[in-house]
C-alpha cells in the first residue's frame, strides 16, 4: 500500500504539470465540495460539474481516479462515502476510470469494505456501514455490467465472493426475493381476479336467462301499454293522405314530424282536432280519448306555431290492448271505448270534415303541444300488465341494474374477456332503455284517479252523509268554516256538473283539458282548486283553510307592526329612571345655563358681615359640574365560592379564598382532589403564559442574569474573589461559537472528535492517566512493601533476598 | 502452442526494427537466430496484462501457495494451496469456450488432476513448495507445513516417499541439472539445511551454516550440480558445495552500514526470503525483508552495483518469485503484496505493479514456452498474464470473425463483442446539460 501511496502522490504531481493548471484546480475544489459536504447523496449539480471536467480527457479522468484515491484515504466515512459515489459515478461512465480502478480495486475495497482486517473503516459508524454496503452493490452492479469487459473486476467479484464470503448471492436474493414476492403477490391477485370473474361469470349465465325472462316480459308489458308505431302496420298512402288534409285544414299551423312516427301525426292531428277546446262549451264534450297510436309519437311529434291563440293540450290515452292493431282495429276499439255519445263525432275523423276536426273556419289556428311524458293510467283493464310491469321494473332498477353494474366493474376491473364485457354492457344498455321507459311513462296509479273520479264513476257507493256535513255552504257561513272565495266555491260545482272534462269514463280513458286559462299543463294543484272546496272533508277544502288561516296571521303581524311605536306598560321597567336636574331643565337650550353665583364671606363672624357680599363668577368648571350626573354604581356582590386548594405541605389543601389570584400560590386554577391542577381544564391563555415563563426560564437557565462574566468581573475587581468569570465567559463564548458554526459551518459531516466524548473515553482518561497510574502503583507498591516487611521484616534469611 | 499468431507487421522488434526487417537479417545471416528469438521473447515479457482469455480451471479453495511448470515438457502446471491440495494442470489441453460469457475464445487450462486434503496421501498442512522433477514429469516433489516432503509419483498420484522433518519446511529445491545426484535441499525451521537423498531414501546431509533461526530459501545452481544457495532468517546467504559438509562455500556479504545494525556485512538487512540463480548460472538474486532485491555475482561473491528498484510487502515466508531465462533482456516478477512487481534485471528500468490478485500474491512463474506469467495467490486464484493481456489477439479474432460473418452470412450487422461494447465511454446521458 505504501507503494501506492506513493505511486499516487507522484502521479498526481505529473498530472497536475501535464494537464492544465485550471483544471486541475476546478477539479480538487469541486471533488472537495462534493465529498465534504456529508450528506448521504450527492449534490447534483456539483457532480455534474466534475463529470463536466473530467470529459476532457482521459488523462483528466486519470487524474481524478487519483483525486479520488487520495480523498477515499480520508480518515472519516462520510468523506469516503461521497468520495464513492463519485467513483461510482466515473466508473459508469468513463473507461479510463474503469482501467484504472480495477486495477487498484483491492485497494479501492481496502479503503471502502474494510478487506483488510486491520484497516478498519473509520468513524462514524452509521456511515461505515452504508458505505460498506453500497460498495458491495456496486461492485455487483459493475460486475453485472462490465465483468466481461474487465477481467480483473471479475476476479475481484469472485475475490469478494470467494474469499472474503461476501454473499453477493443473497443481495441478489434479496432483489430476487423482492421480485418473487412481487411476483407471488401477483400471482395470488390474478387467482382471486379469475375466481371472482368465473363466479361472476357462472352467475351470468345463471342469471342471464332470468334478466332476459324480466327484460323481455317488461319490454312485452310495454309494448302492450304503449305499441311502437313500428307495430302498426298502417297503410302508408291512406296516413298520407290524411296528413294532406291535415296540413290543408290546419294551413296556419306547421307539422314537423320526424320518423316514421310522421304517418301517425296526422292521425294525433285529427284526434287533437277533436280535442281543441273551443270557445263553445258544447265542443268540449266531444274531446274524445285520443287513439293510444298519438301516444306512441310521443316525443316524436312536435306541433309549433309561433301565433298562439290556443294552446292545447292533448292528452295521452293508452289502453291496453291497442297493439298491432291496424287502423280499423283502433276505430274499432275507440268505438268499444267510447261510452258517451260523442262517439259519433269519431265518424267525422274519415269525412274529412273541418268541423270534425273542431275547426270552425281556415283562420282558425292550432297548436298541438305533444307533452314529451307521457302517463298511462292504470285501469282495470291494464292492471295486470301494468302490475306486471312495475313489479318487473322494480326488479330491474332495484335488482338486476345494480348487479349488472357490479358485474360490469368486476368484469372490467379483472379484465374478462371483450365479448363477455360487451355482452354485459349491452345487458345493461338494454335493462336501463327499459328503466327509463317505464319512468318517462308514468304510471298513473288508479287509486288517485278513482278518488278524483269518484263522483262521475257508475258504479260509486253511496255513502251514508257524514255527520255535520254540509254539501253548500251558504256564502254568509263561509267564514266560519274557514274558507275563502266564496264566487268560486258557489261557481264551483256547477263548473264540474256542466264540465265534462271531467268526467272520466269508464273504459279509464282519461282525457285532460285545459279550459281557456293558459295553462298547458294538467296539474294536481288546479285539480284540487277546481275540487268542491264547499266539502270540508276534501283537500281543497283543507288547503284553503290553510291558506285562509296564514292569511289571517299575516295580517296580525302587520297589526303588530303597525302599532309597535305604542309603549306598552310592560317595557317601562326597561326604561332609565332619570331625576330631575339641570341639566333636563336647559334640555332645550343649554346655553343658557348658569351655574349659580357663590357668595364669600370674607368674615367668619356670626353678627357681621360686610354690607355687599362678593359674588364670584362661577367658572366653567362648575357649570361642567352642574351638567354632571352622578350615578353610583355598586354592582353586585358575588360572594367568592372557591378556595385555592393549591396542595400545602402539610397535606391540606389551601383554604384561602381569593377572587383571582392566591398571594401564596398564585392564581387560582382548576384543581382535583389532590390539589393538582386539572391540565386540561387550563384555558389557553394560562397556558401560553406558562409556556413564557418556563421558556423564559429555560432562557436564563442558559445563563442566568447573576452570571453575567461582565457583573462578576467588576464584583471580582472590587471584592477580590473568585466568582468564576471566566467561566461563564467560556460558557457564553461556546454557546455563540455553537451558533455560529452552525451558520457558517458549510459541511455537516459528522464530527469524529466529538463523539469521542463519551463516558468510557472520559473515565479512560481519568483511569489509565500517566500520573495516577504512577500514584496508584506507588501506593501499592507501598502497601505491598509494607504487608512484606511487616511479615518477613524480622526473619533473617528473607532479608539476604 | 498457445503463442497467438500476430500479423508481423503488428508487432515491433524491440531494437526498432520491424520484424520483416529482423527476419531478413535472420536470412541473410547477418542477424544470429537466437537474437531474433530472443528479442521477441523479451517482447512478450513486457508489458503484461491480465489476460482476457486464458484462464485456469479453478480447483483450489484455499491460498495457492506455489506453482512450478515442468521443465521437460513445459506444458504442465503444479500448484500447491494452503489446504493442502495439490493440482496438476495442462498448459496445453484447453477447454475451449466459444461463448464464455460472451467473452470471445476464453480459454481455460484444463485441470488433468488434483490432491483434495483429506485423503490419505495429502498434505495435512498447508503446501508450501511443489517442484517437478527436472527430467520426467512423472515424479513431483511437495512440502508443507506438515512438515513432511513427499515425493510423488504423477500418473498414479500416490506418494512414493516421505520425509519427515521436525519443523515446518519453508521450501525444498532439487538440481535441474545434476546427473550425479538426486539431492534435495530443504530450508526448515532450524538452522541446518537438510539434504535427502531421494535414490537412498533419507536423509545424507546436514548443511550446518547459518547461525540461528531458520533457513527460508534453497536454490540450487542451475549450471554447476553441487552448487546450492540458502538464505536464512541470520541475513545471510551462502553458498554451499553439497560435497563438503564442512561449512559453506562462500557468504554473500554486502559491505555497508545496516539499519539494524548489529552485525555487518550480512547478505541483507533482513532475513534472505528468496533465491533464484540467472538462468546462466553466473548470478544469484536474492530478496529480503529488507525490501531490497540484490544481485550476486557468484563467482566473486560481490554484489553487483546496479539499482534495483525497492520492494514491498516482503513478509516473513519464503519468497516464490522468478527470473525470465531466454529473453535478451531478462525480468524478474516478485509478489508484493497484492501486486506483481517487474522490472528488468539486466538493465536499470522503472519497476511496475502488475495488479491482478487480491490480497495477497504468493508465488510467481514466467512459462517460457507460452510467454505467460502464471502467478498464484491467496485469492485462490491461478492467473495468467500475457503481453496486453492478448489484446492483439483479440484484435485478430474480432476482425477474423467479422470477416467470417460477412463472408457467411448476408446479413451486415455486425454485433460489436460484449467484452468490447463494455470498455466503451458513456458520457452520452451527460450531454443534455
Amino acid at each position: 500500500m505504501d507503494g501506492f501511496n506513493v505511486e499516487i502522490e507522484s502521479e498526481l504531481k505529473k498530472a497536475a504539470e501535464k494537464l492544465n493548471t485550471e483544471t486541475v484546480k476546478q477539479m480538487e475544489k469541486s471533488l472537495q465540495e462534493l465529498t465534504t459536504t456529508g450528506n448521504p447523496t450527492l449534490n447534483e449539480e456539483e457532480i455534474k460539474k466534475f463529470k463536466r471536467l473530467c470529459r476532457h480527457s482521459d488523462d483528466y479522468v486519470r487524474y481524478a481516479f487519483f483525486l479520488i484515491m487520495k480523498q477515499l484515504k480520508r480518515k472519516h466515512s462520510e468523506i469516503r462515502l461521497s468520495t464513492f459515489q463519485v467513483a461510482d459515478e466515473l466508473f459508469n461512465r468513463s473507461h479510463a476510470f474503469r482501467e484504472m480502478l480495477v486495477n487498484h480495486l483491492q485497494h479501492f475495497l481496502t479503503l471502502t469494505t474494510e478487506t483488510e482486517p486491520n484497516m478498519p473503516l473509520p468513524p462514524p459508524k452509521a456511515a461505515a456501514n452504508k458505505l460498506k454496503a453500497e460498495t458491495l452493490h456496486a461492485v455487483q452492479r459493475w460486475h453485472d455490467k462490465f465483468g466481461q469487459g474487465y477481467r480483473k473486476l471479475a476476479l475481484g467479484y469472485e475475490y469478494l465472493k470467494n474469499c472474503r464470503h461476501v454473499d453477493f448471492n443473497q443481495m441478489r436474493a434479496q432483489n430476487l426475493a423482492d421480485r418473487l414476492r412481487i411476483e407471488n403477490e401477483e400471482k395470488r391477485k390474478q387467482k382471486i381476479m379469475a375466481g371472482k370473474l368465473a363466479k361472476v361469470l357462472q352467475e351470468i349465465e345463471e342469471t342471464k336467462s332470468e334478466i332476459e325472462n324480466c327484460a323481455k316480459e317488461a319490454e312485452n308489458c310495454l309494448n302492450l301499454l304503449l305499441p311502437s308505431p313500428t307495430d302498426f302496420l298502417i297503410d302508408f298512402n291512406d296516413e298520407q293522405n290524411d296528413e294532406k288534409v291535415a296540413a290543408q285544414q290546419g294551413s296556419t299551423a306547421q307539422h314537423r314530424e320526424e320518423r316514421i312516427g310522421g304517418s301517425d301525426v296526422s292521425e294525433s292531428k285529427n284526434d287533437g282536432g277533436k280535442n281543441v277546446k273551443k270557445s263553445f262549451n258544447d265542443k268540449e264534450g266531444l274531446n274524445k280519448s285520443a287513439p293510444c297510436d298519438s301516444i306512441s309519437t310521443a316525443g316524436e311529434i312536435q306541433v309549433s306555431e309561433s301565433s298562439v291563440c290556443e294552446e292545447l293540450t292533448e292528452p295521452r290515452h293508452v289502453s291496453s290492448g291497442h297493439k298491432c292493431l291496424p287502423k280499423g282495429g283502433i276505430k274499432n276499439l275507440d268505438k268499444e271505448e267510447s261510452v258517451s255519445a260523442e262517439e259519433d263525432e269519431e265518424d267525422y275523423d274519415e269525412s274529412e270534415d273541418l268541423y270534425a276536426h273542431g275547426l270552425t273556419n281556415h283562420n282558425f289556428s292550432l297548436i298541438l303541444e305533444v307533452p314529451e311524458n307521457v302517463s298511462v293510467q292504470e285501469t282495470g283493464d291494464n292492471t295486470d300488465v301494468i302490475c306486471t310491469l312495475k313489479e318487473a321494473s322494480k326488479l330491474i332498477s332495484s335488482m338486476y341494474l345494480p348487479k349488472v353494474t357490479r358485474w360490469l366493474e368486476i368484469l372490467s376491473k379483472n379484465g374478462a374477456a371483450q365479448a363477455d364485457i360487451k355482452a354485459a354492457i349491452e345487458m345493461k344498455v338494454h335493462l336501463e332503455a327499459i328503466k327509463d321507459k317505464c319512468v318517462e311513462l308514468k304510471l298513473v296509479s288508479m287509486k288517485k284517479e278513482k278518488l278524483d273520479d269518484d263522483d262521475s264513476d257508475d258504479d260509486f257507493e253511496e255513502v251514508p252523509e257524514k255527520e255535520g256535513y254540509e254539501a253548500r255552504i251558504p256564502s254568509h257561513l263561509r267564514a266560519e268554516y274557514g274558507l275563502s272565495g266564496p264566487s268560486t266555491s258557489n261557481q264551483q260545482p256547477t263548473v264540474d256538473k256542466n264540465n265534462p272534462s271531467h268526467i272520466t269514463y269508464a273504459n279509464g280513458v282519461k282525457k285532460f283539458e285545459k279550459a281557456f286559462e293558459k295553462k298547458s299543463t294538467w296539474n294536481l294543484k288546479e285539480k284540487i282548486v277546481k275540487a268542491d272546496i264547499a266539502d270540508p272533508t276534501s283537500l281543497a277544502a283543507a288547503l284553503a283553510n290553510v291558506k285562509s288561516e296564514r292569511s289571517t296571521t299575516s295580517a296580525e303581524n302587520k297589526a303588530r307592526a303597525g302599532g309597535s311605536n305604542e309603549v306598552t306598560t310592560k317595557e317601562l321597567p326597561d326604561v332609565p329612571f332619570v331625576e330631575f336636574g339641570t341639566d333636563l331643565a336647559f334640555w332645550e337650550n343649554p346655553d343658557q345655563m348658569e351655574a349659580p353665583s357663590i357668595i364669600k364671606f370674607d368674615s367668619l363672624h356670626r353678627f357681621w358681615a360686610t354690607k355687599e357680599a362678593e359674588t364670584e363668577k362661577p367658572s366653567q368648571h362648575d357649570l361642567a359640574a352642574l351638567k354632571n350626573r352622578v350615578f353610583t354604581f355598586a354592582g353586585k356582590f358575588e360572594p367568592v365560592k372557591w378556595k385555592c386548594r393549591a396542595p400545602l405541605p402539610s397535606g391540606k389543601l389551601c383554604e384561602r379564598m381569593d377572587r383571582v389570584k392566591c398571594p401564596f400560590h398564585g392564581k387560582i386554577i382548576a384543581r382535583d382532589e389532590q390539589g393538582r391542577p386539572n391540565v386540561t381544564q387550563i384555558p389557553e391563555n394560562l397556558c401560553a403564559s406558562i409556556d413564557e415563563t418556563s421558556s423564559s426560564a429555560i432562557k436564563t437557565t442558559e445563563l442566568p442574569p447573576w452570571k453575567d462574566p461582565e457583573l462578576q468581573r467588576e464584583i471580582e475587581q472590587a471584592t477580590g474573589h473568585d466568582l468564576g468569570s471566566a467561566r461563564s465567559q467560556k460558557l457564553l463564548d461556546k454557546g455563540k461559537k455553537g451558533k455560529g458554526k452552525g451558520k457558517g459551518k458549510k459541511s455537516n459531516l459528522t464530527d469524529i472528535n466529538t463523539s469521542k466524548n463519551t463516558t468510557r473515553k472520559r473515565l479512560e482518561d481519568r483511569v489509565f492517566n500517566k500520573r495516577s497510574l504512577k500514584r496508584v502503583c506507588s501506593t501499592l507498591d507501598n502497601t505491598d512493601y509494607k504487608r512484606v516487611r511487616d511479615k518477613f521484616g524480622s526473619q533473617f534469611q528473607y532479608s539476604l533476598h | 502452442m498457445n503463442l497467438p499468431t500476430f500479423t508481423p507487421n503488428t508487432m515491433a522488434c524491440h531494437q526498432q526494427h520491424s520484424m520483416t526487417h529482423c527476419l531478413i537479417h535472420q536470412t541473410m545471416g547477418m542477424l544470429a537466430p537466437y537474437t531474433l528469438q530472443r528479442s521477441i521473447s523479451t517482447y512478450f515479457m513486457q508489458g503484461l496484462e491480465l489476460s482476457r482469455h486464458k484462464e485456469v480451471q479453478t480447483v483450489h479453495t484455499a491460498a495457492v501457495n506455489d506453482v512450478d511448470v515442468d521443465l521437460s515438457e513445459n506444458r504442465y502446471l503444479l500448484s500447491g494451496a494452503s489446504d493442502g491440495t495439490i493440482a496438476i494442470h495442462d498448459l496445453e489441453e484447453l477447454i475451449k469456450y466459444d461463448h464464455n460469457n460472451r467473452m470471445l475464445d476464453t480459454r481455460v487450462f484444463k485441470l488433468v488432476h488434483s490432491v483434495s486434503p483429506g485423503t490419505t496421501d495429502a498434505h495435512t498442512r498447508s503446501v508450501e513448495t511443489v517442484l517437478w522433477y527436472a527430467l520426467d514429469t512423472g515424479i513431483f516433489t511437495s512440502s508443507g507445513t506438515d512438515r513432511c516432503l513427499k515425493v510423488w509419483d504423477t500418473n498414479t498420484l500416490k506418494v512414493v516417499e516421505e520425509y519427515s522433518f521436525s519443523t515446518i519446511i519453508h521450501s525444498h529445491h532439487m538440481s535441474s541439472v545434476s546427473t550425479s545426484h538426486n539431492l534435495i535441499a530443504a530450508g526448515t525451521d532450524s538452522p541446518f539445511v537438510r539434504l535427502v537423498d531421494t535414490r537412498i531414501g533419507c536423509f545424507t546431509g546436514i548443511l550446518k551454516g547459518h547461525k540461528e533461526g531458520g533457513v527460508r530459501a534453497v536454490c540450487w545452481s542451475p549450471k554447476d550440480e553441487f552448487l546450492l544457495a540458502t538464505g536464512g532468517i541470520d541475513n545471510f546467504a551462502m553458498l554451499w558445495d553439497v560435497r563438503s559438509a564442512k561449512g559453506c562455500l562462500k557468504k554473500l556479504q554486502d559491505k555497508g552500514k545496516k539499519k539494524s545494525g548489529y552485525k555487518r556485512d550480512t547478505t541483507h538487512d533482513g532475513s534472505v526470503n528468496g533465491l533464484k540463480f540467472t538462468a546462466d548460472g553466473y548470478y544469484l538474486a536474492t530478496i529480503g525483508t529488507d525490501q531490497r532485491f540484490f544481485m550476486w555475482d557468484i563467482n566473486t561473491g560481490k554484489k553487483l552495483t546496479s539499482h534495483y528498484p525497492p520492494l514491498s510487502h516482503i513478509k516473513k515466508r519464503s519468497v516464490k518469485f522468478c527470473l525470465t531465462k531466454s529473453g535478451r533482456d531478462n525480468f524478474a516478477y516478485i509478489p508484493t503484496g497484492a501486486s506483481i512487481t517487474t522490472f528488468n534485471i539486466s538493465s536499470d528500468s522503472r519497476e511496475k505493479h502488475l495488479y491482478g490478485h487480491y490480497n495477497s500474491v504468493n508465488c510467481c512463474f514466467y512459462h517460457e514456452c507460452g510467454n505467460q506469467l502464471i502467478t498464484g495467490g491467496n485469492d485462490r486464484k491461478i492467473l495468467v498474464w500475457t503481453r496486453k493481456g492478448d489484446k492483439e489477439y483479440e484484435d485478430f479474432m474480432c476482425d477474423r470473425r467479422v470477416e467470417l460473418i460477412k463472408k457467411n452470412a448476408t446479413e451486415e450487422i455486425v454485433t460489436m463483442p460484449e467484452s468490447l461494447a463494455q470498455t466503451l465511454d458513456t458520457w452520452s446521458d451527460d450531454e443534455q446539460d
